[in-house]
Formats: C-alpha cells, sequence, structure tokens
C-alpha cells in the first residue's frame, strides 16, 4: 500500500512537473510580459529629456522645484500676520485684532494662513507671478477662509504656494 | 446691613476678579518679555525660493533669484547655519516688516540678534541686531 501511495505521489509530482512543461509552452506570455516592458521603455526617454531640459533653464532663472510635499491642498482657516499671531495670537475676530494685522500687514509684516483643523501656520506665496501675497490676503483678513494651492516643508516652515482663495462655506 | 454686606462681598468678587485678570495679563506679558535674546549665525534667504527650491544667496544667479523673489514681497527670513531652520524675521520697531533690513545683507554670512517665537510650526525672529559674522 505504502508502495502504492508512494507511487502515486510521485505521479502526482511528475504531473506538476508536466504542468510546468506546459508553462513552457506558453513562453509567450513571459514574451508578452517582455514586450510590455518595451513600452515603459519609451515613457522613460519621454521623461528624461524633461529633466535634461530643465537643467538648462532653472539654473539661469528658476531652480528645478523639489516636488510638492502635496499638492492641491485644501486649507480652512483665516488669515493672520505671522508675526502678531506668534507674539500674542493676534487674531482676526479679536478684540482690535483686524487692525493691528492690518497695521502689520502694511508695514511689511507677511501675512499667513492659519489652520483651523491642526492650528499650522502657512506662509503663504502667490502661484501667479507679480501677484503680492499681502494685497491678496488683506480682505480677508477676519472671514473664514478656503484656500487651495501646493504645501513646501523646509527648515521648520510651511509654505503654501496659493492658487485660489474663497470665503469657506465651512 | 444685609444690603451693605451683599455690596461688599460683590466688590470683593470683582477685585478678586480684576486681580485674577491683571496678573494672568502680566504673566503672558512676562513671558513674552522673558525670552532671551538669542544669537543666530546663517544667512539671509528668500523665503519661498528656499521653502520650494532650496535658492540660496551662495551664487550670484542664487543672488539674482532672491533679490527678484524679495523685491516682489516675498518676505525675506534667516536660514540658520547647522540647524537648517529657518526664521520668518521682523524688526523689533513695531510693524515694521525687515525685507529693507535683510536685503542689505544677501548674500552675507550674518550674525543676527533677537528673540524667538515658536507658534504654530513656523519660528518668528524679533531681530535686534544683525552684522556680517566672522565665523
Amino acid at each position: 500500500m505504502k508502495a502504492i501511495t508512494l507511487f502515486l505521489t510521485i505521479l502526482l509530482l511528475t504531473g506538476c512537473g508536466g504542468d510546468k512543461s506546459g508553462d513552457e509552452k506558453k513562453p509567450e506570455m513571459p514574451e508578452t510580459t517582455q514586450t510590455s516592458p518595451p513600452s515603459p521603455e519609451p515613457t522613460v526617454p519621454a521623461e528624461e529629456p524633461t529633466p535634461e531640459a530643465t537643467p538648462t533653464t532653472p539654473p539661469a532663472s528658476k531652480p528645478v522645484s523639489k516636488p510638492a510635499v502635496s499638492t492641491d491642498v485644501m486649507i480652512y482657516g483665516e488669515v493672520i500676520d505671522i508675526v502678531s499671531y506668534s507674539a500674542s495670537g493676534v487674531l482676526g475676530s479679536t478684540p482690535n485684532g483686524k487692525e493691528i494685522i492690518i497695521a502689520s500687514a502694511q508695514g511689511g509684516n507677511p501675512l499667513g494662513i492659519l489652520e483651523k483643523k491642526t492650528g499650522d501656520v502657512y506662509l503663504v506665496t502667490m502661484k501667479q507671478a507679480n501677484s503680492v501675497t499681502n494685497t491678496t490676503l488683506l480682505p480677508f483678513i477676519g472671514i473664514p477662509i478656503a484656500a487651495k494651492g501646493d504645501v513646501y516643508r523646509k527648515g521648520g516652515q510651511q509654505l503654501l504656494v496659493m492658487n485660489t482663495i474663497g470665503k469657506s462655506i465651512k | 446691613m444685609r444690603a451693605l454686606s451683599i455690596r461688599n462681598d460683590l466688590g470683593r468678587t470683582r477685585m478678586k476678579r480684576t486681580l485674577i485678570i491683571a496678573l494672568g495679563l502680566l504673566c503672558v506679558i512676562g513671558s513674552v518679555q522673558a525670552a532671551d535674546d538669542v544669537t543666530i549665525k546663517g544667512e539671509v534667504v528668500d523665503l519661498v525660493s528656499y521653502v520650494v527650491s532650496g535658492v540660496k544667496a551662495d551664487s550670484p544667479q542664487g543672488i539674482e533669484i532672491v533679490k527678484a523673489s524679495s523685491g516682489s514681497g516675498n518676505p525675506l527670513g534667516i536660514l540658520e547655519t547647522g540647524t537648517g531652520k529657518v526664521y520668518v524675521v521682523t524688526m523689533k520697531k513695531a510693524n515694521t516688516g525687515s525685507n529693507k533690513t535683510l536685503s542689505a545683507w544677501i548674500g552675507s554670512k550674518i550674525t543676527a540678534k533677537g528673540q524667538v517665537l515658536t507658534k504654530g510650526g513656523t519660528q518668528v525672529l524679533i531681530l535686534t541686531t544683525i552684522g556680517k559674522s566672522m565665523n
């Protein structure tokens, strides 16, 4: 009986081997997978020219930008003056807060956005060239806002490269 | 007599409240004022181009970028050597931005002195003095 079971198992195993040989019959599958890599290959050279093209222009005008930490982020919060907020927690809603923020911003201090949910402070710059951030943010002081853009982080600072800003409905 | 004692009690509680508020305010103001002056060694950077692309004013092109960006209204800041921390800078004189002062130091190694405030993940340096670093 033992011999029979052994024989059967050997048969089964060889049967599996037969399957493998069956797989060998299908080298087309691996071939197709091999053919598929060439298709990514053309995409690689397609990607390559862009880095090649960028180094030629950026050093002169703009450096190659590292990828944003997060893109198209929506931030709900309010406009603050970074200095008076850090020093005394001044908000647009605090007594005389609006006046303090406007005076500070007009004096040249940067306005920013305080995220409601996290309490994080964002430095802000405009995505559109030639638009001044403080001028854009000033009308939104004391109003709950929703701002959209790309967020970059470095050296302990968070920067929102802002695309759009509007009154928050939330 | 009762009315008088009630008035006295009310007066005392009001006095206590005002005293507590005044003391609280003193504590808050004291904590801000008590922050020690810190000396930071580093260089002036344009906050936007540095955070986005790591641009430093260590080459003629870098200086151009920093000047152009800050000239268009983006704030200058200080990048601390060693720690890599970036500070938003304001002048100790009330409501005065720092770009005018800092722009004179673009491309130089500097030593800045002032108070550091940290809130909401951002660091602000209330600048008292700035000069060329000898190190």
